[in-house]
């Protein structure tokens, strides 16, 4: 083993137990903020894994993406609704707490053997390559071309759909429609709701 | 590469009707932002329904062209996919003609509608053709995002709410398992993206756990997309809390886009263990068929028992699906396309009546044969279609799907298929029940103050026109089945990956069947005793 | 293309109903099913009776992958039924009141049914009969359900759900017999001369006689025949009993015993078992009813036992007795249902221990009531009348083979004796009370039906010949195809009696 392997593996331990305990943090903190700040944490942590593994633009681009626009994104969506809800306890809640621990538990122990199991097949392009920022635009215009442009679809749809949903609707359209004979407000299916079953 | 020799290598032509639903994607939405919404609501509606039959137009032109991957193995336009896609552009049409009057009488914008139904089009008819996983998924995602969207387009009404982050919350986590698995396939192929190039790399390894664990991810991801049970949970409250007409997309087009990414991911990645995913398919079939059947009987609500009727629907599917053979896969694309005009046509008749008396109870439409014979007939045709009554088409549907399952010898499927249509037929003739045999003094408060008809309000039209569409399709579909079926088979039959799922299957039969035209039966150890 | 007729007509005149005004409805019907009628007697009259292969063939390709194609045909065994099928849906139009509600829906639905009932008759293909038989399903369902009396709903649901399981079975052994001959069609002729073993013929055929027994139906599976029965109007219950029920016998004769003669065969001693535990069933239960309507019901099943075991003995005489009862009890059961019908229209009740005294020829309904006393005596096979001949038919081609069923069968006719004597004792005899004798006047229109059909009876009850010489051919040839171990099985039988 050189030093580089040496301090790769390290590192690697290093950055693997910070997205554990961040993980652990963002599930087991009662205080919605921590467990946001938390999240920051494992993404962060995540792009320092994506740095070891030759992959600058991507690592680059979860800090940016992840911690620095959904992460942020996230705090102020708690910010911006900040309502304090006391929860009744569940009763019997131990139980779906034990159950999914032990399907969690099932889980991991499954992909564990699994990932231990198989021999995994070595990339052919071993050697790290200059640029990845090259390699990926070439990617992205030759044999990815078709998916990167669907991406932009999939992004134009997603903007129209956050537009229609953010929007406060009264300043367009009237207040009513007519559903059947009658009245009926905008924007709610025409189907009354049911009768709540006594 | 230069540019000149990258553009030939393309292929672009394949992906013209995609382009087509595009272009018109955004002709109607920057027509609806240039001129206004009120004056675009007039003429968008029809210009996306002219793109869709251009797309389709252009599918048709395309299935004598000889089939090539293009964009260098991303997009597979060979003739299954064309009728996929065709499927898919068909019934985002219909769709479209049943919610113009919908979108209008909740007084919602009818054009940003259609771009997120269309943007869902264009995912759907990409994942049809997809060959490559990057597509797949960024094409499913496509589909999920604006089908989340659709779901949610009624803000206001709480239900509607409930069920787009219900849809939101089990799709993400659908979608997160899905791409997990396909990591998975990457992984283990040694960086292969390509289906066929992953196939071969799986071929050489035994790394058999690890593509079980794929598979069994991949398989959980598209019947959530699919609806099998036991992956159907969010089905009912979804579709009752979404406006009407998604429903009608969802439980069609997106149905069908969910079909094709199984035919092509399962068959043509996973032939290492095809006995594996048959059996998987299996127990979904099973389930679904039964429990979707069964718990319709027990629901009040019109679009909730649809929902779980259409869980049953795409239980009978699944029998052409997981006998494997070519017929098997024939009758089930054909079955999807008798299913896409049956369905559809109980939804426009669905909404007509929700917008004429703003309701969707069962009970509500006692007596419904005085006031309206149009919707009576449309609907109790539509209905029987579904339960298999001939001479209408989903008779002659489930008799290819029987029959190619019998063929096969799943005997076992194909018998619980005739039982849970028996069921079936129960509660879809109930509503016909409701609405013919209810008497003068028996009908419902709504039917009785049903208002007089009246087709000339913006969108009626169109409506109008998309139930006797369909409904007429319904009728003779089935009767006029043969070209369809030679359509479908053709498309069936020039796929090779769907002919090395059967060879690899072959081996199982232990005894030579009498009849050597036959496909070797599935289930082998009834067979030793059958012959 | 006369077969075509006999289905498209009165279907393509079901939806041309619809343009019809509504005075003419029952015109229009009534000159539809009278075309069918008369070319239905058409057929007849072209029909080479020497001939016992399928005539008037039509054969048009339709979706050859599935192996159905459109292929028509009629023999001795199916042309006397189609025949019923055209006059008893004529009558059952004439007699359906005119202050019929939806008459539109009510014309529209009885003519499809009749296409749908001849077109299953005349299909010379599995899938194509399947079709047809499915067919009238839902129109039934709702003939019954909208038109019928008390209980209509649950009796029509019940009818429809035994129904259609029937279909399923049915449809599980024709796919299972053309997946094992390993044929790509379900044409019959290529599934006639089938080689399976014997033992796949049997399990093929028990889905046969259950699917179709369903719809006969035979004891056990007849639950729900008296509630069906009883809650349709008196037009439907002709058609039901009268028809539809020959469906069952028919694809019996037809799928069990033309396909599976072997394993008809080996079954035939359980078949004439079945048989006679359904005529001895039928006939005591309905001596234990109170309800008149409910009575001729249950002496439906007991008739349809002759039927089988005239199919079970499997000698010429049998059969053409089987076929022949068939035809006699379409048409006896649609009379003694239009009867009753009229007599519950007039009356007011169904009950025994309430009327009395009918045959009062001032204040009773005389006619009605002589009329009901001649479908009596033809049901229990009073000789003269068409029901004695097939009834004789079947008992003495079966004796020689099976002599003690046949034997309690005939105590079964004797039963049927005792219930019509004791329905005819209770409603047209005695004491008229006259606090409640003041019916409706019997018009003339009314009796056209009953008159028609009685005429029939009695006809061919003094001119057999006409009644079984359409089968004679067919039935003999039915009888020379049978493998040769079930002849010697039954000549040695025969010989050892001797």
């Amino acid at each position: 083993m050189t030093l580089a392997d040496g301090v790769q593996l390290v590192s690697t331990l290093i950055l693997a137990a910070m997205v554990i305990g961040a993980a652990l943090g963002v599930v087991l903190f009662d205080n919605i903020v921590y467990s946001a700040f938390t999240l920051g944490g494992v993404f962060i942590s995540i792009a320092g894994l994506y740095i070891l593994m030759n992959a600058d633009f991507v690592s680059a681009a979860q800090v940016l993406i992840y911690v620095g626009a959904v992460n942020v994104l996230i705090l102020f969506a708690i910010m911006l609704v900040n309502k304090q809800e006391v929860y009744s306890p569940v009763p019997r809640r131990w139980i779906r707490k034990l159950s999914a621990a032990l399907v969690s538990a099932g889980l991991f122990g499954l992909l564990t053997v699994m990932l231990l199991q198989t021999e995994w097949l070595p990339n052919a392009a071993q050697t790290a390559p200059d640029s990845t920022v090259i390699l990926i635009g070439e990617h992205f215009f030759s044999d990815y071309l078709l998916p990167f442009e669907l991406a932009s679809i999939l992004l134009l749809m997603a903007l129209v759909g956050a537009v229609v949903i953010a929007r406060r609707e009264s300043i367009v359209g009237e207040d009513t429609a007519i559903v059947g004979e009658q009245p009926a407000p905008v924007l709610e299916l025409p189907e009354r709701p049911r009768e709540p079953v006594a | 590469m230069d540019v000149a020799n990258l553009a030939s290598q393309l292929n672009a032509g394949a992906i013209l009707p995609e382009g087509a639903v595009i272009l018109t994607l955004m002709v109607v939405l920057i027509g609806e932002l240039a001129l206004g919404r009120a004056s675009a609501a007039r003429w968008t509606p029809y210009v996306a329904i002219a793109g869709l039959l251009l797309s389709v137009g252009l599918l048709c032109l395309q299935w004598d062209l000889t089939p090539t991957l293009s964009f260098l193995g991303s997009f597979n336009a060979d003739k299954l996919s064309i009728v996929l896609r065709s499927i898919i552009a068909l019934s985002t049409l219909v769709t479209i003609l049943m919610s113009i009057r919908y979108v209008e009488q909740a007084g919602s914008s009818i054009g940003e509608f259609m771009t997120i139904l269309l943007s869902a089009t264009v995912g759907g008819m990409f994942l049809c053709g997809a060959e490559e996983l990057t597509m797949i998924f960024v094409s499913l995602e496509t589909l999920s995002i604006a089908s989340y969207l659709l779901t949610g387009y009624m803000k206001r009404d709480p239900r509607s709410n409930e069920a787009a982050l219900k849809y939101l919350l089990i799709g993400a986590a659908s979608s997160a398992v899905f791409l997990y698995g396909l990591s998975l396939l990457y992984g283990l192929s040694g960086g292969e993206t390509h289906l066929s190039a992953i196939a071969n790399a799986l071929a050489q390894g035994t790394n058999h756990l690890g593509l079980l664990i794929a598979l069994v991810f991949v398989i959980a991801g598209i019947s959530f997309k699919i609806a099998a049970v036991p992956f159907h949970q969010w089905t009912p409250d979804v579709y009752e809390g979404a406006p009407t007409p998604v429903v009608a997309f969802l439980s069609v087009g997106s149905k069908a886009a969910g079909f094709a990414l199984a035919i092509r991911l399962l068959t043509q990645a996973f032939p290492a263990v095809v006995e594996q995913w048959q059996f998987i398919f299996t127990a979904l079939a099973i389930l679904s068929m039964v429990l979707g059947n069964v718990v319709a009987i027990a629901q009040t609500s019109m679009k909730r028992m649809l929902a779980y009727s259409s869980i049953g629907q795409a239980g009978f599917v699944m029998i052409g699906f997981v006998i494997g053979t070519e017929a098997g896969y024939a009758s089930m694309i054909f079955y999807l396309l008798i299913y896409l005009f049956m369905n559809l046509g109980a939804f426009t008749c669905i909404i007509l009546f929700a917008l004429r008396t703003g309701t969707d109870q069962i009970s509500e439409y006692a007596g419904l044969y005085q006031k309206d014979p149009l919707l009576t007939l449309a609907l109790s045709l539509c209905l029987l279609s579904l339960g298999g009554i001939p001479p209408l088409a989903g008779f002659f549907g489930k008799i290819y799907l029987f029959w190619a399952g019998w063929q096969a010898g799943a005997y076992g499927l194909v018998i619980l298929g005739l039982v849970t249509s028996v069921i079936s037929i129960y509660y879809y003739i109930r509503v016909v029940k409701m609405m013919v045999v209810k008497e003068p003094q028996e009908m419902s408060d709504v039917v009785l103050n049903y208002p007089a008809i009246n087709w000339t309000p913006l969108g009626m039209r169109p409506l109008q026109v998309g139930l006797f569409v369909t409904l007429i399709a319904t009728s003779i579909a089935g009767i006029l089945s043969n070209p369809l079926f030679t359509l479908v088979n053709n498309a069936v039959v020039e796929v090779p990956h769907l002919q090395t799922a059967n060879a690899a299957k072959t081996p199982m039969a232990i005894l030579p069947t009498t009849t050597p035209e036959l496909p070797a039966p599935l289930v082998s150890n009834s067979d030793s005793t059958a012959l | 293309m006369i077969l075509s007729t006999l289905i498209w007509f009165p279907i393509l005149g079901a939806i041309a109903l619809a343009l019809v005004p509504s005075r003419y409805l029952k015109w229009a019907a009534l000159i539809l099913s009278g075309s069918i009628l008369l070319g239905s007697l058409w057929i007849a009259y072209q029909f080479d009776i020497t001939q016992p292969l399928i005539q008037f063939r039509e054969d048009l390709p339709w979706l050859a992958t599935l192996g159905l194609n459109y292929q028509l045909g009629v023999d001795g065994l199916s042309l006397p039924l189609i025949i019923l099928n055209t006059l008893l849906t004529w009558i059952a139009i004439y007699s359906s009141p005119e202050a019929t509600e939806r008459p539109r829906l009510f014309y529209g639905l009885v003519l499809l049914i009749s296409g749908a009932v001849s077109g299953a008759f005349l299909a010379q293909n599995l899938l194509l009969f399947f079709l047809f038989y499915e067919i009238e399903l839902v129109p039934f369902y709702l003939l019954i359900a909208i038109w019928g009396s008390e209980k209509k709903s649950y009796a029509a649901m019940k009818f429809l759900l035994y129904t259609a399981v029937s279909g399923a079975l049915i449809f599980v052994a024709f796919v299972g017999l053309v997946w094992l001959q390993g044929a790509d069609s379900f044409a019959y002729t290529a599934l006639a001369g089938n080689t399976l073993p014997l033992w796949q013929q049997l399990i093929l055929l028990a889905f046969v006689l259950i699917g179709f027994g369903i719809k006969i139906p035979l004891v056990p599976l007849h639950t729900w025949l008296p509630d069906t029965y009883v809650a349709a109007s008196a037009p439907i219950a002709m058609l039901l009993g009268g028809v539809l029920a020959k469906l069952g016998t028919y694809g019996i004769f037809r799928f069990g015993l033309g396909l599976f003669p072997e394993a008809w065969g080996t079954l035939a001693p359980g078949l004439a078992t079945w048989a006679t535990v359904s005529v001895l069933y039928g006939a005591t239960v309905a001596i234990a009813q109170k309800d008149i309507k409910r009575m001729v019901a249950y002496s439906s099943v007991g008739h349809m036992g002759y039927i089988l075991l005239g199919g079970a003995a499997l000698t010429e005489l049998s059969l053409v007795g089987a076929v022949a009862q068939m035809f006699a009890h379409g048409l006896i059961l649609a009379i003694l249902f239009h009867l009753v019908g009229m007599v519950e229209a007039k009356v007011g009740t169904r009950e025994l221990d309430v009327l009395n005294g009918l045959m009062n020829p001032l204040r009773g309904l005389p006619l009605v009531s002589a009329l009901l006393v001649l479908g009596g005596m033809a049901s229990a096979g009073i000789p003269g009348l068409v029901g004695f001949v097939s009834e004789f038919l079947v008992f003495q081609g079966s004796y020689a083979v099976f002599p003690l069923q046949t034997l309690l069968c005939v105590v079964g006719t004797g039963l049927t004796a005792v219930y019509f004597v004791i329905l005819l004792n209770r409603t047209c005899f005695g004491k008229l009370d006259n606090a409640i004798a003041d019916f409706p006047k019997v018009e003339w229109r009314e009796r056209v039906p009953a008159l028609i059909l009685s005429l029939t009876i009695l006809f061919l009850g003094l001119q057999p010949t006409w009644l079984v010489r359409w089968s004679e051919a067919s039935t003999h040839a039915m009888v020379a195809v049978l493998p040769p171990v079930t002849q010697v099985t039954t000549l040695a039988q025969v010989l050892d009696r001797e």
